[in-house]
């Protein structure tokens, strides 16, 4: 069953080496599975992919989702209340791929929703559909290694993340146990908006790659809602993720907003610098 | 290659893949953090009438796919209302279509599991376990060698039976040879497929005499069929083909239970969920309250003429006064007389005798007039011949058996230990405690090898002919550390499987620190002694436990049964809160941390953390939520007055759980200058285990004020559950003890899911708050929120600690409903001058209501964890209609 599976951790490491060829940042952008409606919600995945992101993130709404800031929480409490989920995250990955979408598929999910369906069951089903790995801002590394293996038995791809408070050996502890990417959280808080980029961003961003050394590439996320924030990170960091931003998008004006914003938004990853991609060395 | 060869290959296959993925080691932790796997072989060996083995495939190699196989739950259902008494799975995937998955899906209906697979090695049977099995397949023709013998020890160190299946004589040879106590003959040949019923029975008819519990396989689906097994000396016929291939497998399995032959039911004991401790030798008033204050269940006095510590019959019964009614006395005899016996039972007005050096049990058992009657068995070459002597002394009245060493001919207090792995496979069959040789060193290790239903603390536990307190009380902890690791937190913040740290990478750095600060402060003087003295001076310790009086409990059907209340209504702020604000914020104040954040539910942790910031000059911010805010006014304002910001949280439900996720998130943003201080011992590790260990001073003084006012420890100790800080903090002094526990959960308005908190009672097992904990959740993992009139209660998870006590069977759970606790707080009110916390008012609730199931001799201890001042809006609301309801 699972050598029949595409390596998704390949797949998403491809994904950031093409664009460091193109002299890109990668571009990943996050929708809310079923925010506002299942329907929806696929079509502004689809607009995200067609409009130039690199990855796509797909959220799975929980009830009680303690990373997050306002605008996330509260998409997410709109596609709970009409009955959005697991399985309507399942659902809309499995959309995106009958669509003809081939980019890798990230689900950004906290533990619970999983735990429900129990970890193997849900992995199985996130593979099935055409995930390519999983983001979990509730599941530190090392926290559950049976999970990892599991998810590395599926041809799932784990990211995991790092804050600018990470002690050094933390960081170690989640460059190894990251199979797609590391996540870079740039500033102490939760996620949305942030009028400027935190201080120190780059710095940690310039510092965790160091210590990455080529393994696995580097993206930021958390706090990146206009195309200047991400030109001004595009230079240090291998992909540059947003979120809140994005969701705010589709509240206000839908599906189409959500393409248009991503065209601009990884428009602002074309590289300035003449960095080379730590992870295109490979 | 043979069909068996290449299912033998593809099983090994399929093992090396799963321990890349969990290794063996893992896989060993997980199982250790389980509760004990249901009975398979004592269930089959014991019943009163043929047992049926209903077997679960979706194909066999015989038979092919079974067409309109139901699914494993419709189908496994379907036996277990048919009657059938244990389920065997087919978990091998390649011929019979079976996964792991089937297997845990039927451990869910109930019955005992047999994972029935071509297993190879121990890793499997592990993992068998892990999977909810009961029982593993070994298959003696797949098992050269010492394997055989090898699996059969792992499946007994597993906690798993074992059913060894045999095809011919050599092979029933082998499997009596390797100590096998269960027996399937299968009347299938796996070289050939080819089924012989006749010859299979002369076989069980074979293995009669060895005293194995003995199963009939393959081939059998008529009543005749049922009659010749029975004959044959079967204890249990396992069906599978015929049953499925029947067109309707729960009507056929009902066929065969109604036509299964009758046998003599075998009544045994009930086991334990703990090791009962058993002090002997006990010969003076201090080794009496030695005794009594460590929470034995049996004091031994010796009685037998010319032995060590042997004292008269008359002095026991003048020792026996002093237990008060805590530990049972039994009288120790060694080789005795009937005439013997019954004349110191009679000068020592003592019920209860244990008896040594006899190898059958004397026929005059039958004829004393005892309570308890206590068996010494000594170690025997194996578990079979052990198993038939225990049964023989269990048919002889025996209440409990003891297995000691072997080798000394005098027997008893030889100071010698029987193999644990034989009383572990022993235990899994009947209980059985073991002896000689237990210290306080190394009693925890051989309770967690042996599971014993008993342990027998003896001389080891003596210092200068006395026995010594500490010791003794060192003993009885060890003894009854809990299997499942519920009791005490490991080195990864767990409890069993429960805990843990589940929080975004921001916050593992300020966890790391605050273990460090924590685990630094708990052992520093200055640290211990600034906290007692804010503890006497600023909280009011110790509270008082306080009496009902017997005339008010007589209204409640109280028939002499004594309730104990713990006065923690009488700390500083109205709650035991501030137990864990003060040690916590001592701790901020230790640290550094200029600012300190709290959520708060019915306001009294946000108050009394605004009360301990105030003192100690810091910065307090608590994040309450508008419907809290609302129904808890006093409180608020309270928390204005002593200087701290309430912020309001509008999000979700408004209520504790919303401002748990505030506060998480301020901590996030704030991680460098914040401490967080957590009312509940819930959230991620280290909180759990600080919380509690600060709230563990009210069961601390509780014990020892119960046993200085009763002379003994309390029957059952009560508490409200909610996240359950007040009932961790009772609890934990009481985990050694007998004393039973019971959280009681909010039951609100019903127990559909959105009416109730009862998360331990209703709820499943997922992540919130940091934590793997109970859950109240939807099926697909979307927590709900819960109702319970009482703030402080509606909380939809519950602290890991209590969560592992409840699995591990060492914490009852019940529930009370709004109205019920409202009865009570009236009640409380009117007849006791007390006007609890609805929190509380719970706990009085259930104590009320179980009192007549309790014996008149009973006392309870309840913790009363909160005044009532802050409910008073809500009593005035809501209790016209609740006493109306409870009337009714």
């Amino acid at each position: 069953m699972s050598l029949l599976q595409a390596d998704g951790a390949a797949r998403v490491r491809a994904a950031f080496s093409s664009a460091t060829d193109a002299g890109r940042s990668a571009f990943v952008a996050y929708v809310m599975a079923g925010f506002p409606a299942d329907v929806s919600a696929t079509d502004a995945g689809e607009a995200a992919l067609r409009c130039g992101a690199d990855i796509l993130e797909v959220g799975v709404p929980f009830s009680d989702p303690l990373a997050d800031g306002p605008v996330i929480a509260e998409a997410a409490r709109v596609a709970l209340s009409h009955g959005g989920g697991f399985d309507s995250a399942v659902r809309m990955i499995r959309s995106l791929r009958e669509r003809g979408l081939d980019q890798p598929i990230l689900a950004m999910t906290y533990l619970n929703p999983l735990l429900a369906v129990g970890a193997d069951v849900a992995l199985r089903r996130l593979a099935e559909a055409g995930c390519d790995g999983l983001i979990l801002p509730d599941l530190p590394a090392g926290e559950m290694p049976g999970f990892e293996r599991s998810a590395a038995d599926h041809g799932l791809a784990l990211t995991f993340l790092v804050a600018p408070n990470t002690a050094p050996a933390r960081m170690e502890a989640a460059i190894n146990a990251s199979t797609g990417f590391l996540y870079i959280v740039p500033l102490l808080g939760v996620t949305g908006a942030r009028d400027r980029l935190a201080d120190g961003a780059t710095a940690l961003l310039v510092r965790t790659r160091e210590a990455a050394g080529g393994r696995l590439p580097v993206a930021a996320g958390f706090g990146i809602s206009t195309p200047e924030q991400a030109r001004a990170l595009a230079d240090v960091a291998d992909g540059i993720v947003v979120g809140s931003a994005l969701v705010a998008a589709m509240r206000d004006a839908g599906s189409n907003a959500v393409g248009n914003f991503v065209t601009e938004l990884s428009a602002a990853t074309q590289r300035t610098g003449a960095i080379r991609c730590a992870a295109s060395e490979r | 290659m043979s069909v068996v060869a290449e299912l033998l290959a593809a099983s090994r296959a399929r093992a090396r893949h799963d321990a890349r993925i969990v290794p063996l080691r893992e896989l060993r932790r997980e199982v250790n953090a389980l509760p004990p796997a249901r009975r398979f072989e004592a269930k089959l060996r014991y019943g009163d009438r043929l047992r049926l083995i209903a077997e679960v495939k979706r194909a066999s190699p015989s038979a092919a796919r079974f067409a309109d196989f139901a699914g494993v739950v419709e189908l496994a259902h379907g036996y277990a209302e048919a009657g059938a008494t244990a389920l065997s799975i087919l978990t091998e995937p390649t011929r019979f279509g079976g996964s792991d998955d089937d297997l845990r899906a039927a451990s869910a209906i109930g019955l005992p599991v047999l994972r029935k697979d071509f297993t190879t090695n121990a890793y499997q049977v592990w993992q068998a376990r892990a999977l909810g099995a009961d029982a593993v397949l070994l298959i003696v023709r797949a098992l050269p060698g010492d394997r055989l013998a090898e699996l059969l020890e792992a499946a007994g160190e597993a906690g798993l039976d074992a059913l060894v299946e045999v095809h011919d004589p050599a092979e029933l040879n082998r499997a009596l040879e390797a100590d096998a106590t269960l027996i399937g003959v299968n009347a299938r040949d796996l070289a050939t497929l080819e089924t012989d019923v006749p010859r299979a029975l002369r076989l069980v008819e074979l293995a009669r005499s060895s005293g194995a519990t003995l199963v009939a396989e393959s081939g059998l689906g008529s009543p005749a069929d049922l009659q010749a097994a029975a004959g044959a000396g079967a204890h249990a016929v396992l069906v599978g083909t015929s049953l499925l291939a029947s067109g309707d497998p729960a009507a056929a399995a009902r066929r065969l239970v109604e036509a299964a032959p009758r046998r003599v039911a075998v009544n045994l004991p009930p086991h334990p969920s703990r090791a009962l401790v058993k002090v002997c030798g006990t010969r003076s008033e201090a080794g009496v309250r030695a005794a009594v204050a460590a929470g034995a269940e049996f004091a031994g006095f010796v009685v037998a003429p010319r032995r060590r510590r042997a004292i008269a019959p008359e002095r026991a019964r003048d020792l026996a006064r002093g237990l008060n009614g805590g530990p049972m006395p039994v009288l120790v005899f060694h080789r005795p007389g009937q005439a013997e016996v019954e004349a110191a039972m009679t000068d020592s007005g003592i019920r209860s005798v244990q008896l040594s050096g006899f190898t059958e049990p004397p026929d005059w058992t039958a004829m004393l007039d005892h309570d308890e009657l206590i068996g010494v068995l000594h170690v025997v070459s194996g578990v079979r011949p052990a198993l038939q002597r225990a049964e023989a002394w269990f048919a002889s009245g025996a209440t409990q058996l003891i297995l000691e060493g072997a080798t000394r001919r005098e027997g008893g207090g030889s100071g010698r230990q029987a193999p644990l792995v034989i009383s572990r496979r022993l235990n899994r069959i009947l209980p059985i405690g073991i002896a000689g040789g237990l210290l306080p060193t190394n009693v925890a290790r051989s309770v967690a090898m042996a599971r014993p239903a008993l342990v027998d603390a003896s001389s080891g536990l003596e210092r200068d002919g006395e026995p010594d307190r500490q010791r003794l009380r060192a003993f009885v902890r060890n003894a009854r550390r809990d299997p499942t690791g519920a009791d005490r937190v490991d080195a990864r913040g767990r409890f069993g499987r429960f805990g843990g740290r589940y929080v975004p990478e921001t916050l593992i750095p300020a966890l790391d620190q605050l273990t460090a600060a924590w685990s630094a402060a708990r052992r520093d003087p200055a640290y211990i002694a600034e906290l007692a003295r804010l503890g006497t001076d600023f909280i009011g310790r110790a509270t008082p436990i306080f009496e009902i009086p017997p005339d008010a409990l007589a209204e409640r059907g109280g028939i002499g049964q004594r309730v104990f209340l713990k006065r923690e209504d009488l700390a500083h702020t109205g709650a035991h809160k501030i137990n864990n604000a003060i040690g916590q914020t001592l701790l901020a104040k230790r640290m550094g941390k200029p600012r300190v954040i709290a959520e708060t539910g019915a306001g009294q942790h946000g108050v009394a953390t605004a009360s301990a910031c105030a003192l100690l000059g810091l910065d307090c911010v608590v994040y309450m939520g508008t419907t809290d805010i609302e129904r808890q006014a006093p409180n608020v304002q309270r928390m204005h007055l002593l200087g701290a910001e309430v912020r309001p949280v509008e999000t979700g439900n408004g209520t504790l759980r919303d401002a748990l996720n505030e506060a998480l998130r301020d901590w996030v943003a704030n991680v460098e200058t914040t401490f967080y201080v957590l009312g509940s011992a819930a959230g991620p590790h280290p909180y759990p285990d600080m919380v509690a260990e600060l709230q563990s001073v009210i069961g601390g003084e509780a014990r020892a004020q119960t046993l200085e006012r009763l002379g003994r420890l309390p029957d059952v100790a009560v508490a409200c559950v909610g996240g359950g800080s007040n009932a961790i903090g009772l609890f934990r002094a009481f985990l050694d003890t007998p004393t039973r526990l019971i959280g009681v959960e909010a039951g609100g308005r019903g127990d559909a899911l959105g009416d109730n908190a009862a998360s331990l009672g209703l709820g499943r097992p997922g992540v919130l708050h940091g934590a793997f904990t109970m859950l109240t959740q939807t099926a697909d993992g979307q927590v709900v929120e819960p109702h319970s009139l009482s703030a402080g209660l509606d909380y939809p998870g519950v602290g890991p600690q209590l969560a592992a006590l409840a699995a591990s069977g060492r914490l009852e759970v019940e529930r009370a409903s709004d109205a019920e606790a409202l009865e009570a707080l009236y009640w409380l009110s009117r007849r006791c001058g007390i006007v609890p916390a609805l929190e509380p008012a719970h706990a009085v609730a259930a104590a009320l209501r179980m009192l007549p199931s309790l014996a008149a001799t009973s006392a309870l201890l309840v913790n009363l964890s909160g005044r009532g001042d802050k409910d008073l809006a809500i009593v005035e609301r809501a209790l016209p209609s609740a006493l109306a309801a409870t009337s009714a």
